[in-house]
This record gives C-alpha cells, structure tokens and sequence, in this order.
C-alpha cells in the first residue's frame, strides 16, 4: 500500500490505526502529522454522527441517554465501519442506520423501532416529488409515500407530540402497534395508528388486492384523510 | 432555466434561513447550492429552496465528483448535479481539488492530494472527463490540508498554477482556506496569491475558521477574521475587478441579517481594495477600467 490516498482512506474507514496510518504515510510519529490525522478523524466521525441526527434525532437522544456520548461515538464508528456511506443520498441518509441497530445487539428493541419510526417519518417528509400524486384516477389508487409499519412499541403518542424538540425521556409503552404514514396534498405528514384488523386489509391494499365490502369503511376513512392520489 | 452569470456578493445556501431570506429586502447578488443537500429531495423542506433558486442567479457547488480520486463517477450523482445547474441556470459547477471517495465508500471529508506533477495530470484526467461527463465548466476551489505527504514535491502555489494550466479550468479561490494552511504549515499567502493566475479566478470564497489543538480548523464558523479580509482585498486589488465573492458560514449559522452584514462589508472591502489600487501610480493603466467597476458597486 504506497498511495497515500489509500493508506489515509484505510484510518478514516476505520481499517488501520492511527499509528500505522502515520507511520504508513510518514515513517514516524511526528506530532504535527499526528494532530492532523486527528483532525481527519474528528472531521470523519462528526460528520457521521451529523448523517444519521438529521433522520435519527430521538434515536440518537435516546441511544446518548442510554450509551453516553463516548459510547455513542463508538456506535457511530462503528456503524460507518460496518455500512460505510456508498451513495449520497441527501432524501436517504444513513438509510441502513435501523439495520444495524437491529444487528448491533444489546439495545432495547424500541429503540430500534424508534430508529425505523425516525426513517419512516424522514422518507416520507422527503421523498421525492411524484406529479402523478396529484392526479385522481378512477381507481382509488395510494399516494406514492403511502406505507404500513408495525411496531412492537407505542411510539406515535411518544414520539409525535413534539416533533421539533425530542425527548429522549423515559420509555414508550411495550405494545403492538400498526402506522399508517404518507405525505398529504399539503405536504403535511400524516401519521394514522390502525388496529389489526385494519392493518391486515391495509396490507392486501398495498399487495395490489380490490378489497370487498368489509373494507368499505376503511377505505373511505383513508379517502377522508387523503390517502389516495388526488385528494 | 436559461443561464444565468453571478455577480456581485452572495451566500452559501442553507435551509435554516431559506424563509428569512425570502423575506428580506436586503442586498443578496446570488447564491451557492450544495447538491449534495438537495439532490432528490421532495417535500415541503424543498419548497423555500426552489423558491430562492428562481429568485437568485445560483451556482453549483459540488462536494464530491472527487476530482483526486480513483473511483468512477456516480453517473447517479452526474445527473442529479446537472439537473439541479440547469434548474439553477447555473453557467458552471465548482468543486474541491481533492478526493473524497476511495472503494467506492464516501470518506465524509475532502482529502489533500500530494502536490506533485503526477497528481497534476492525474487530476487533469479526471477534470477532463467529469466536464464531459456533466456538459458544463468545472471551477476547481482550493482546499484546507492538515497532513502533507511526502510524495508532494511542489509548493502549494505551484500544485494549483500546474492543475491550472493542465485542466484550463478556473479557480474558485477560497481565502480561508490559504489562511488556514498557512497558519498550519507556514509560508505566506500573500506571497502565494502574487503567484497565481488572477484572471482565472472566477468565485471567491470567504468563511471564518477556529483553533483545534494546535491546528487551525476551516470549519466556516464566526465572522470573517480580519487577516481573510486583508488577504481578500489584496486578491481584489491584484484582479482589478469585482469577482463574485460567497460567504460560507456553516457552524452555529446566525441570523441572516448578520450575514448579510458580512457581505456588506465584502462590498466595502472590495471596493476600498480597488479604490486604493486606482491611487497607486505605477499601476496607473488600470486606472479606467476600475473606475467604472468601483462606481458599478
């Protein structure tokens, strides 16, 4: 390994140390060079952590909370190590973030879940412009950031009641839930919590299924709320 | 969108301050868009963004076509910076003489290159096919370094006048930058703007940088530091012209009114600079043309 761009990228993707990043590059240790490297690397981890806050605020609050800040540093190394960034992506930041949470081990599953509400709020707040949104059609059909989530944590009353400021506070109750989320005609995010029942229709809606009579009510609860394109 | 030139004093666009901007009725020549902020974003965060890019002349300002690495272009990302210049009407994009990206893995940072004549033509290349590739001029902005590689064998001043004339491309100069490298590994910036070509200095960048360690970070943090002005006005007094100048003002970004204060006083800055270079008698021959550029101002 000779070029020195290699050896550089090898320490800021976290495969070499610092030392023989230096030593690599420079033979020895001059603190100079030492305290430029340090530099790189405290650019490359904020930098990071400034990826995944801006999709993940209260999953990174409440990870802080429960890790500590050197703990979370770590995390994050740890998971631009284990996903590093190949496609930047500004509607799609740290998409993978929520996988690795769930790989990662250890941690209260509602936070990985808290990570996958985060995502899901941050997509459909984001997600590309679709024109044909606008267009009612005779068949209702779902507007394009229309998705299903279940969680195994109460997290739209936790979470929604301040979206600007979050909390990283407590926990959210233990329990199953289903979210419905799209993006409105007004752009505006709208968050539904379904029972079962209608989280099971809702699913053979998005399968592509022409759902009978038993979810008349249903789909005219999710016209009522602009679910469908054109409304 | 049809092109449209920038002139004038500008700032870097942020969304923190997209609605104040649209409200103000303060000076503001133009603006600079990072795509990487805005590429494929959809929403009502867009809104207040495309708004200011169809009041404003905007220019393209790029963070990652990593012109010093190795890995192939994102023809994902070549798209996207080309759909957003011509929504734009932006006449060329900018980028960063460094490499960002190695494996295919984005590095969150824009790395040094050794300053060295293979470098040179390494960069010459890969100017060369990202121009074609996007379908537009690439302005190259000098970058901050916190390492120096011992395959370097040119100066700074040298490496940039060589990238230069190898690739025909512009500069957009960033003063900070020259200050913050020079306050880490010596030698004077001035000296070092004396050495480059001035007539192809097509932007400016002006920022604000801070003490980390013992090293000085461009982290675009704070007001203008009186030594970026000092070297701003010797770049304006060198040019004797009006070159269109951004400020980039990123960490604890405050309200807008105190950084469109900063570009006011880039418009007096300026215009003192070419002011007094119309009172120094040896450089009399300017004296016509910079009459009319310090009453345009």
């Amino acid at each position: 390994m000779s070029d020195p761009r290699e050896i550089l990228a090898s320490f800021l993707l976290g495969r070499q140390s610092r030392l023989d990043c230096i030593q690599a590059l420079f033979g020895d240790a001059d603190p100079q060079e030492m305290e430029g490297l340090s530099v790189y690397a405290a650019h490359a981890l904020r930098n990071q952590k400034d990826a995944v806050a801006a999709p993940y605020p209260r999953a990174l609050a409440a990870l802080t909370a429960h890790l500590g800040p050197e703990g979370l540093d770590a995390l994050v190394a740890r998971y631009s190590r284990a996903y590093p960034c190949r496609l930047l992506n500004p509607a799609r930041p740290a998409e993978t973030f929520p996988i690795f949470l769930a790989e990662y081990g250890g941690l209260p599953a509602w936070m990985v879940d808290l990570a996958r509400f985060e995502k899901r709020l941050w997509d459909v707040e984001n997600a590309p412009d679709d024109p044909a949104d606008e267009i009612a059609s005779d068949t209702p059909m779902l507007r394009s950031t229309f998705r299903l989530d279940s969680y195994g944590a109460s997290l739209l009353d936790w979470v929604v009641d301040d979206p600007v400021h979050p909390s990283a506070e407590g926990e959210p109750p233990s329990r199953q839930t289903w979210v419905v989320s799209f993006r409105g005609s007004d752009l505006e995010t709208r968050l539904i919590e379904v029972g079962p029942g209608d989280a099971a229709l809702i699913t053979r809606l998005l399968a592509g299924e022409t759902l009978g009579p038993e979810a008349a009510e249903l789909l005219l609860d999710l016209r009522a709320a602009g679910a469908f394109r054109g409304t | 969108m049809s092109a449209r030139a920038i002139s004038g004093f500008g700032l870097g666009l942020r969304r923190v301050f997209c609605e104040s901007l649209l409200k103000t009725s303060r000076r503001v020549d133009f603006l600079e868009i990072i795509p990487e902020n805005h590429i494929g974003m959809g929403g009502r965060h867009s809104r207040p963004v495309t708004a200011c890019l169809e009041r404003w002349p905007t220019t393209v300002h790029g963070l990652s076509f990593s012109l010093g690495g190795t890995d192939p272009f994102d023809p994902a990302y070549v798209q996207g910076v080309r759909d957003l210049a011509r929504l734009c009407g932006s006449e060329y994009v900018s980028d960063h003489l460094a490499w960002s990206t190695f494996g295919g893995a984005h590095l969150h940072d824009l790395c040094p290159l050794p300053f060295s004549l293979e470098m040179v033509e390494h960069v010459a290349r890969r100017h060369r096919e990202a121009q074609e590739r996007l379908g537009l001029p690439i302005a190259l902005e000098n970058i901050t370094y916190y390492l120096r590689f011992r395959q370097s064998h040119l100066d700074e001043a040298e490496f940039l006048k060589e990238v230069l004339s190898a690739t025909g491309a512009d500069l957009l100069l960033d003063v900070n930058n020259l200050i913050v490298n020079a306050k880490n590994f010596g030698g004077d910036p001035a000296l070092l703007i004396d050495k480059l070509p001035v007539e192809r200095i097509r932007q400016i960048h002006i920022a604000g940088h801070s003490p980390r360690g013992s090293m000085i970070v461009d982290d675009h943090r704070g007001p203008v530091p009186e030594e970026v002005w000092t070297l701003y006005r010797r770049v304006i007094s060198r040019a004797g012209r009006v070159i269109p100048t951004l400020l980039e003002w990123d960490t604890d970004v405050p309200p807008l009114d105190v950084l469109i204060d900063e570009l006011d006083r880039a418009r007096a800055e300026a215009k003192a600079a070419l002011a007094d270079k119309l009172r120094e008698p040896h450089r009399a021959h300017y004296a016509s043309s910079t009459i009319t550029l310090v009453e345009a101002m």
